[in-house]
């Protein structure tokens, strides 16, 4: 009965800008495809079969792999800590789990190469003279450090959901902790490894950053160095081949879950968990959350802090204001846009769940999961067709705009579901017109939402930086092009305060992220 | 008396691969009248109040209040230009505003004085005062629903239209709570259309009730006539615990398993008969009585003021309620005797032919022309 509305038709003026922003996403993706076979046929072979392909695959898959790994490494045993043992200070170890969140890839490579070196840290500080980290195992850590958390709390929030009842029930027939581990608890993770893995398999794939710093091509790093060179048909080749590989991810996770989504029967909310007492064990654990902390939050900070003090700030203000300026006007109307728009669409996915209104919300989550150096490549081959548009800002705001627009649609999405219906209902049968209801009734509902909403893609737009490298007007200045730019020439002293900018951006955006999947959680309960 | 409400051969279909939800529904509401629709879940009920409404379309049948036509194949009003109110299953409340936003939010169209006036009238109706400036979470159960039911009255509908209006309080709070709204409908001359699975519900609230199974209305009747003249099996089943007896009528009894039975009307032919437990009396076999067959006592069951046996005689097995002072055991031979007529299901008579149709086989709207 909940769903009678679905049965109407949607109005046009919620489906005409659900479709539009579908279209906006599809058409340079579509274009992408038509540039690529614009090559001759006999081209065609020889680039798509070149050993050059292949190895590029073998970096970027055993990229990926190594980054699973270890990030499997570190979260699982974080997780299960900070959820099933009887150590102190679990919620402090939890958020010191999630805060590597707030250190964007790029900022991550630069710690590991302010650190190493002959002039970084340990070099000035202890007089140890590391090699400079780079290439894979560069690339390996820095992303590592950077995307465990998302493992984390996917395998949190499961082990936190699973009933107490069912490890009970083994432990009663006969098993041992071990086995009820082996045989109850990682088969009905299996799906929150899988959902987590994909999420760090598409930041691996679509990562830019870390891998143009570390010198470690990849499939994102190749295309980048051939968006700067005349061959622009390779260059719409590694963008579909990049393209296909998060399809593939994004379809092997979907034949994986298929057939394990669990459910627990009866009813009643389920009981927690008696906690495990560590006894000897103790020690080495702690060893290992403080280690994990200091690695994965406190050493970027104090490296960039480091480097500070080596520079004289104030004659960087100039270009710091201008920097700050530059990114806020960029990121500042893709956010209003992107909220805008995540408005109908998630109404329609949450009012008129129709195939229709599905596929839309599924091209909106195209537009993030793509990796944003093809979305740029595809948007560039795009502008160039219109004239008058190519290398403006508006491109970047564009781009912006949706490829954050999933992230946007969110809590607008959570705040709908706390709305009910009926209230739209009540208020057209006290005498309302369906769109006036729905801005008397719903809407002041949404306000938390939208707020939300802005502030997540504006504060994502900030720290963007494939999209932002590419797609920004010549000489436009922003706080992660400069970071970057800088750490490229090996100045980490220059790059110092825009980093620590963007850090701070990055905090107060994972603050709101956090509040908000709360609110979330709350509004699902 | 001419109807507020006329409801002719409404049919809804919600998806293409399911069946109709809705099928040929007709019934009309007289003003002042409270009408019930009762039935199961899945019935059909709710959307046929959401039709009314206008949140759905129908399929097919037309909806008349007094003379305007408000759906047809070819005509939709959308639910503003109605007038009518609803009152939601969840209240639907306006969780922004305080009750007195709330109450006044339908009337945004009178100058600010004016609402301000009719507000507070209608909440010293409801008694709603002493909590005007309260969000809508502050509110018990109980003062949420007198809110969402001074919000659709303040607006001035001619129909109030209420789903389950009962079914989130608790059971206490549900006798008081379904007192002040029968009253507060009374006072206001409102006419109401409410929707039930409660039998109870329905049977004291509602002046007459309609009930409906499978999309379709089995039966529209007073309350005593759906009660003690049931028209269907499922009317008879539906409204409290009842015997259906296959029998052969002979003009105004019944040849049945348990004896000659009286019935309700002439008839002639193989019928379906309907006798409620309390309208059986239980007997020692060894009385001698013409019209009982033997049989013996299967199940007992003490209630405190009542008692209710489960006898069998032969392959069938009957309900019987008794006051406390029966005083049987499982096992005792007995027999059984009907001490009211029974009531022939219209429909069972394949064969027989009906010799003088029953007052409650036409729609009973007698009732209606009395409140």
């Amino acid at each position: 009965m909940r769903t009678l509305l679905a049965r109407q038709l949607s109005p046009w003026y919620l489906t005409l800008p659900a479709i539009a922003v579908g279209t906006a996403i599809l058409l340079p993706l579509a274009y992408l495809l038509v540039r690529a076979f614009q090559a001759e046929a006999a081209d065609l072979m020889q680039i798509v079969f070149r050993a050059r392909n292949l190895y590029l695959f073998v970096n970027t898959f055993l990229l990926a792999a190594g980054v699973l790994a270890v990030g499997g490494l570190l979260a699982t045993p974080l997780a299960w800590l900070t959820t099933r043992t009887e150590l102190k200070g679990k919620r402090i170890f939890t958020l010191l789990g999630v805060l590597p969140l707030a250190i964007p890839g790029y900022v991550m490579a630069y710690t590991l190469l302010g650190l190493s070196g002959p002039d970084g840290i340990v070099a000035s500080l202890f007089g140890l003279k590391l090699p400079r980290l780079s290439g894979y195992w560069g690339a390996l850590i820095a992303l590592s450090f950077y995307t465990f958390p998302y493992l984390f709390v996917n395998i949190r929030s499961a082990l936190l959901g699973l009933d107490a009842a069912l490890e009970e029930s083994a432990r009663s027939l006969g098993y041992r902790t071990w086995e009820v581990s082996r045989y109850v608890v990682i088969p009905q993770l299996r799906p929150t490894f899988y959902a987590g893995g994909l999420i760090v398999g598409l930041h691996v794939l679509g990562d830019f950053g870390v891998v143009s710093l570390m010198r470690y091509e990849t499939f994102s790093y190749a295309l980048y160095s051939q968006t700067q060179s005349f061959d622009r048909t390779y260059a719409a080749w590694l963008a579909l081949m990049l393209l296909l590989l998060a399809g593939v991810f994004i379809y092997t996770e979907a034949k994986l879950l298929r057939g394990t989504r669990l459910h627990r029967t009866g009813s009643g909310p389920p009981r927690k968990v008696s906690l495990i007492p560590l006894g000897p064990w103790q020690g080495p654990a702690y060893i290992f959350l403080g280690v994990l902390a200091f690695a994965s939050v406190i050493v970027p900070t104090v490296t960039i802090c480091f480097w500070m003090l080596k520079e004289n700030v104030t004659s960087n203000f100039q270009a710091l204001h201008e920097a700050l300026l530059g990114s806020v006007f960029a990121s500042t109307p893709a956010a209003l846009i992107s909220t805008c728009f995540a408005v109908p669409l998630a109404y329609l996915g949450v009012r008129y769940p129709t195939f229709l209104s599905r596929i839309l919300e599924r091209v909106a989550y195209i537009g993030y999961a793509t990796p944003p150096v093809a979305l740029a490549l595809a948007f560039i081959f795009f502008t160039l067709q219109i004239p008058g548009i190519y290398q403006t800002l508006w491109v970047l705001i564009f781009a912006y705009t949706l490829h954050f627009l999933a992230e946007a649609i969110g809590p607008v999405r959570s705040a709908l579901y706390q709305a009910p219906p009926r209230l739209e209902e009540a208020a057209q049968s006290l005498g309302y017109a369906p769109l006036k209801a729905f801005i008397k009734a719903t809407f002041p509902l949404l306000r938390g939402g939208l707020t939300a909403s802005t502030a997540l893609v504006f504060l994502s737009a900030m720290k963007e930086l494939p999209l932002t490298v590419l797609l920004s007007p010549a000489g436009y200045e922003t706080l992660a092009v400069n970071v970057w730019g800088y750490t490229t020439e090996a100045e980490f002293a220059k790059a110092a305060p825009y980093a620590l900018v963007i850090l701070l951006f990055s905090a107060l955006f994972l603050g709101l992220l956090l509040i908000q999947e709360r609110i979330h959680h709350e509004a699902l309960a | 008396m001419k109807p507020l409400l006329s409801v002719r051969n409404l049919t809804k279909q919600l998806a293409p691969h399911l069946g109709p939800v809705v099928v040929r529904v007709s019934f009309d509401v007289y003003p002042s009248e409270i009408f019930a629709l009762l039935g199961p879940s899945g019935c059909g009920k709710t959307t046929t109040l959401r039709m009314i409404a206008g949140f759905e379309r129908p399929d097919a049948g037309e909806i008349y209040l007094e003379d305007r036509l408000l759906d047809s194949p070819e005509v939709h009003l959308s639910p503003k230009k109605r007038g009518i109110g609803f009152v939601f299953q969840d209240y639907a409340l306006f969780p922004h505003l305080n009750v007195m936003d709330n109450v006044g939010f339908g009337l945004r169209k009178l100058p600010a004085k004016s609402l301000r006036q009719r507000s507070l009238e209608v909440m010293e109706l409801v008694n709603l005062i002493s909590i005007k400036d309260r969000k809508p979470h502050e509110l018990s159960g109980g003062e949420q629903q007198r809110v969402a039911l001074a919000r659709s009255i303040a607006a001035g509908p001619k129909l109030i239209l209420l789903d389950e209006p009962f079914s989130n309080l608790d059971a206490e709070l549900r006798h008081t709570t379904r007192e002040e709204v029968r009253g507060l409908l009374k006072k206001t001359g409102m006419s109401a259309v409410l929707v039930t699975h409660d039998q109870e519900e329905a049977l004291c609230l509602a002046n007459r009730i309609a009930v409906m199974q499978n999309g379709q209305i089995e039966q529209v009747g007073t309350p005593e006539s759906i009660y003690h003249r049931p028209q269907t099996p499922f009317v008879a089943e539906f409204l409290g615990k009842t015997n259906l007896i296959a029998g052969e009528a002979k003009g105004d009894c019944a040849d049945t398993p348990l004896g000659i039975l009286p019935l309700d009307c002439n008839v002639v032919g193989k019928v379906l008969l309907s006798i409620r437990p309390e309208h059986l009396a239980i007997e020692h076999s060894n009385k001698v009585h013409l019209n009982g067959f033997r049989g013996k006592i299967v199940m007992r069951e003490f209630k405190g003021h009542d008692l209710t046996y489960r006898v069998q005689i032969g392959e069938h097995s009957y309900f019987v309620q008794t006051d406390h002072r029966c005083p049987f055991k499982v096992d005792d031979q007995v027999q059984l005797r009907a001490v009211e007529t029974a009531v022939v299901i219209r429909g069972s008579d394949e064969s027989g032919t009906l010799k003088s149709p029953p007052s409650m086989h036409s729609q009973d709207t007698s009732a209606a022309k009395s409140f």
